[in-house]
């Protein structure tokens, strides 16, 4: 690469992201606020870039998916059997027994 | 002497001499070991948490005063142990962080840019498919076990638990820009093995 190309392309790094630092900056964002500067860029960015784009959607979803996972609703997706909980029990006794 | 007012104290009196073991157990257990599989993805983990949960509570029984409900208590000690889980199995996590090569070129010309085959794909969503929403749910589930401990363990402390990053970080031992690092890895990984799944 001739060294003019070079500087060509260190002076855009400059101003734009590439897709490894864009999507770092999507992950940021879902958890954090992201500064003046970082936003820019990073708009920049996703609209010459549909995989980018694409990430951001699918990071969305993910998030929301997790969130979802942690609530603890009524219906228990998963059951202690009737023989777990009485190891349960048991090992509780020893515990109270020894007091 | 006369401290407390005397209606605590009986409130005391009557949790340390009621407890029953298997009540609590059968009211309580399948809830609290619902909250420890979404968290750990492991089902004896969830088990041994559960289990050492119950024993903790037993052992501080006097210091629940009966000002939150005994679910709310109870979690709150399962937190905790689902934190020190994360904390013992961070510490020999190390090697793990390269095992996953980013989906990104790493030099020449295209430095920084997608891998074309690995490249997010149209996951064609419709969030008005509960089947398929039900089916997304289990992928993921999935693919969040086949994480690394430790990446595993952001994702459930930053996310599931809200815990500050510098406090995360003080618990499995990294610094905060490492954090990210370590969040952003989990997440490419993450999305990479629900697209495979996803659109085979």
């Amino acid at each position: 690469m001739s060294s003019l190309k070079k500087n060509i392309k260190k002076g855009m790094h400059a101003i734009m992201l590439d897709c490894a630092t864009a999507t770092l900056l999507l992950t940021k964002r879902e958890y954090t606020k992201l500064g003046c500067i970082e936003k820019m860029k990073l708009s920049m960015h996703l609209a010459g870039c549909k995989y980018c784009r694409r990430f951001a959607k699918q990071s969305n979803i993910i998030s929301h998916q997790i969130s979802q996972m942690s609530k603890i609703n009524e219906e228990h997706h998963h059951h202690l059997s009737e023989e777990q909980k009485n190891n349960i029990i048991k090992e509780i006794e020893k515990h109270t027994l020894t007091k | 002497m006369y401290l407390y007012p005397l209606r605590m104290t009986e409130q005391n009196l009557n949790n340390s001499t009621n407890i029953n073991p298997a009540d609590w157990v059968h009211e309580h257990g399948d809830y609290l070991y619902n909250y420890a599989y979404s968290r750990v993805q492991s089902k004896e983990t969830a088990e041994d948490l559960v289990q050492e949960t119950f024993i903790s509570a037993i052992k501080a029984i006097k210091s629940f005063r009966g000002d939150s409900s005994e679910i709310t208590w109870l979690i709150a000690i399962l937190k905790r142990k689902v934190i020190d889980h994360y904390r013992k199995a961070g510490r020999n996590q190390e090697t793990s962080f390269s095992q996953f090569g980013k989906p990104f070129h790493a030099d020449g010309d295209s430095e920084g840019e997608w891998i074309i085959d690995r490249a997010p794909k149209n996951w064609e969503i419709k969030h008005s498919d509960p089947m398929r929403q039900t089916e997304f749910r289990f992928i993921m589930e999935m693919c969040l076990a086949g994480l690394p401990d430790k990446w595993k363990s952001v994702f459930v402390l930053k996310v599931m638990e809200e815990i500050r990053s510098d406090e995360i970080c003080k618990e499995i031992g990294c610094t905060p820009s490492n954090l990210w690092v370590i969040l952003h890895r989990a997440r490419l990984k993450l999305r990479e093995c629900i697209e495979n799944r996803w659109l085979k």
